[in-house]
């Protein structure tokens, strides 16, 4: 068990320090098997299977809608939050003022519709918090600890605990949508976990209706990070045969 | 058989919709359809059977809130086929039907409602992204399923606090839960200080998906409150638990009523309207009397009457489906009269000025709170004059405004009559209560934990 959590940290590790979409990814889908793992063995082993099969599925639809959207690059030093500016020419600040052709457009409205820039958040100051909020996860599950009972008890209650501080903290600092998205997976698995090791439920019923949350979870996370990244590009024989028509 | 129907229907539906989706019109009528077979089943539902293993209990307000529920999302389905809105927001509506009706049925097992409460609200979720590439609804939706998520942690922890009591009879524990629960409701209803998501995806998101995010969860989150307190009285039994719970109801009453007044903004005047509303509503739920509970469930049918409303009267004014920009609304009174008087009637009916929709429900709130401790009710009184005196400043502004230099938006005739329709039904309701408030007492007087 214990070999397990540490491969569940390395998954929550990779799931919210990592810039690197793909990277984040595959350590949402390793949360699900490490997760699988210990509820297999905490709870019952078709509790355990059920999560393979739903981290399978919400990895996949979360894969398909990442697939061709551009990858984040890490800040390299803390910048202020600061509204973007949008391009010259495109309604933005240039050094040649335009003269004005409409009245000033609402500044409320305005930065409402503009994207803001992320956090400033290091890769290094990301993995120091993840280190704090697991040693938080770690007194919590020692003088706290609501899941379980037995020799397992204190590793049970350490792994929700840090799936759900973890998870909170990787949804608090972004505004990238994949990152807010396997933020709240993780979260709303560390409840899950928490309930399946304190009462060892193992209802068939329950466990699809928790399943479909994940699901429908993921697919607004695929929706939200196709949308954030604008229409899909018409091609160019598609163009020529709208003007034809 | 019913049980499973009802939950299978809307999502059976919603599958059709979605895929009949470029035919508007069959989509719409099949979703009206299927709702309506909801509200026929749901009528002569039996009160107890299996659904999927799970034992079904359904709870005397939980069916009456269900009624309630279809048929404000029939009028909202109505509405936006007349506006001719995205079709594919009729299969995210039926799908959340789908889910609203289930958290209903499986009240008994509240860990499973609470689970098919989170449902519904990222099912209604997906109504507000009808199209790639529209960041400013991205960004609304976000926000929307981070606090739905949040809200149904609150409501999931609760009872697996609630079962933990059950075995260990620690009376923390039963404040714990409590706590847990007004949370997910303060936050599923949107009150203050809660109300994080309500601002933003009534500005930006599509009038129909912000109606349904509103009206239907938000009753259902007091239908939720009220099978669980009656299931689990010890949650309610402290005193101390519900001077402090109906608090923290006074604070987001108090609270939503002095921002709504700072508001220059039609939406966001309507947002904080609604974040005070819920306020009054919590109150009232934890008063645990049949007075304050009644004027709970009146209160929340007549906030979600007013808020749907209000929504589709900007719906009118607008353009492209969203809440219009205030320089839209400019001049409505000569463009489109009756739809500023829909405005007023849904406004003052959201502050809890009589003869409107949610005064009688709202009166009993105050009587239950000044049974209570009647500094309690002045202060929700006050909330309310506030919330007046908002509104009478917006609509003033309104009236004596020149006419917008924005072309006016064409509407359909049917759309107008929908709208003095409800303006109409708000202000019987108001005038007339005792009918409604006959059924609701019929109702609680069946659940013998209540004070």
């Amino acid at each position: 068990m214990v070999i397990t959590l540490a491969f569940l940290i390395l998954a929550i590790v990779l799931a919210t320090a990592s810039y690197n979409r793909p990277v984040a990814l595959v350590g949402l889908g390793l949360h699900y098997v490490a997760t699988g793992v210990l509820l297999g063995e905490a709870a019952g082993i078709q509790i355990g299977l059920e999560r393979f099969v739903v981290g399978a599925v919400v990895c996949a639809a979360i894969w398909l809608a990442i697939a061709g959207v551009p990858v984040l690059k890490a800040p390299r030093r803390l910048k202020p939050i600061v509204r973007a500016n949008p391009a010259p020419g495109a309604g933005g600040t240039s050094d040649i003022q335009a003269p004005p052709t409409a009245p000033p457009p609402d500044p409320d409205q305005e930065a409402a519709e503009q994207p803001r820039q992320e956090l400033a958040t290091t890769p290094f100051f990301r993995l120091a918090t993840i280190a704090l909020c697991l040693i938080g996860a770690v007194g919590l599950a020692q003088n706290y600890p609501l899941a379980g009972s037995g020799e397992q008890a204190p590793l049970l209650n350490f792994a929700w605990y840090s799936l759900v501080i973890a998870g909170a903290f990787a949804t608090a600092i972004t505004r990238d949508p994949l990152a807010l998205g396997i933020g709240l997976l993780l979260v709303f698995s560390g409840t899950e976990f928490a309930y399946a090791v304190w009462t060892a439920a193992t209802k068939p019923n329950l466990l699809a209706v928790l399943a479909a949350i994940h699901l429908v979870l993921a697919l607004l996370i695929s929706y939200l990070v196709r949308a954030s990244v604008g229409p899909p590009e018409a091609s160019p024989e598609a163009d020529k045969m709208g003007d034809a028509r | 058989m019913s049980y499973a129907l009802l939950v299978f229907i809307p999502f059976g539906v919603s599958t059709c919709a979605y895929l009949a989706r470029r035919a508007r019109t069959l989509a719409a009528w099949m979703s009206i359809g299927a709702i309506a077979l909801e509200v026929l089943l749901a009528v002569g539902l039996s009160d107890r059977g299996q659904l999927l293993g799970i034992a079904v209990d359904v709870h005397p307000v939980a069916r009456l809130i269900l009624v309630a529920t279809l048929t404000l999302m029939a009028a909202t389905f109505f509405y936006a086929w007349l506006m001719g809105r995205d079709s594919s927001f009729f299969a995210s509506g039926l799908a959340t039907a789908g889910a609203i009706t289930a958290s209903i049925l499986t009240m008994s097992e509240p860990f499973v409602a609470s689970a098919f409460v989170m449902l519904s609200a990222l099912f209604a979720a997906f109504g507000l992204l009808p199209q790639y590439g529209s960041k400013k609804h991205a960004m609304a939706a976000a926000r929307y399923i981070s606090s739905m998520v949040m809200a149904g942690i609150c409501l999931l922890t609760a009872f697996m606090v609630v079962g933990e009591f059950l075995v260990a009879r620690e009376p923390l524990l039963a404040r714990v839960a409590t706590a847990a629960v007004v949370m997910g409701l303060a936050i599923l209803l949107a009150a203050f200080p809660f109300h994080f998501w309500l601002p933003r995806v009534i500005e930006q998101a599509p009038i129909v998906a912000s109606a349904l995010l509103i009206g239907p969860i938000g009753m259902l989150g007091v239908g939720f409150f009220i099978a669980t307190v009656d299931g689990f009285p010890s949650m309610l039994a402290d005193e101390r638990t519900r001077t402090l719970a109906m608090l923290v109801g006074t604070q987001a009453a108090l609270g939503g009523a002095v921002l709504a007044y700072s508001q220059r903004r039609l939406t966001h005047l309507l947002a904080y309207s609604l974040a005070s509303a819920a306020g009054a509503t919590i109150v009232g739920l934890a008063s645990g009397s049949i007075l304050g509970i009644g004027g709970a469930v009146l209160s929340s049918l007549g906030n979600a009457l007013s808020a749907t409303l209000a929504l589709m009267c900007l719906g009118l004014a607008s353009e492209d489906g969203s809440a219009p920009a205030d320089d839209r609304l400019m001049g409505l009174k000569s463009r489109q009269p009756f739809t500023l008087i829909a405005l007023l009637i849904a406004g003052l009916g959201l502050a809890g000025l009589p003869p409107f929709v949610v005064f009688p429900g709202r009166w009993m709130i105050y009587e239950a709170a000044a049974l209570r401790e009647p500094l309690l009710a002045l202060a929700l009184i006050a909330a309310s004059a506030i919330l007046v005196l908002a509104h009478a400043r917006s609509l003033h502004r309104l009236m004596s405004s020149a006419e917008s230099a924005a072309p006016s938006a064409s509407h359909p005739r049917g759309a107008t009559r929908l709208i003095l329709s409800m303006a109409l039904l708000s202000i019987v309701v108001g005038l007339y209560p005792a009918p409604i408030l006959e059924l609701i007492n019929a109702v609680l007087s069946q659940m013998p934990s209540l004070l």
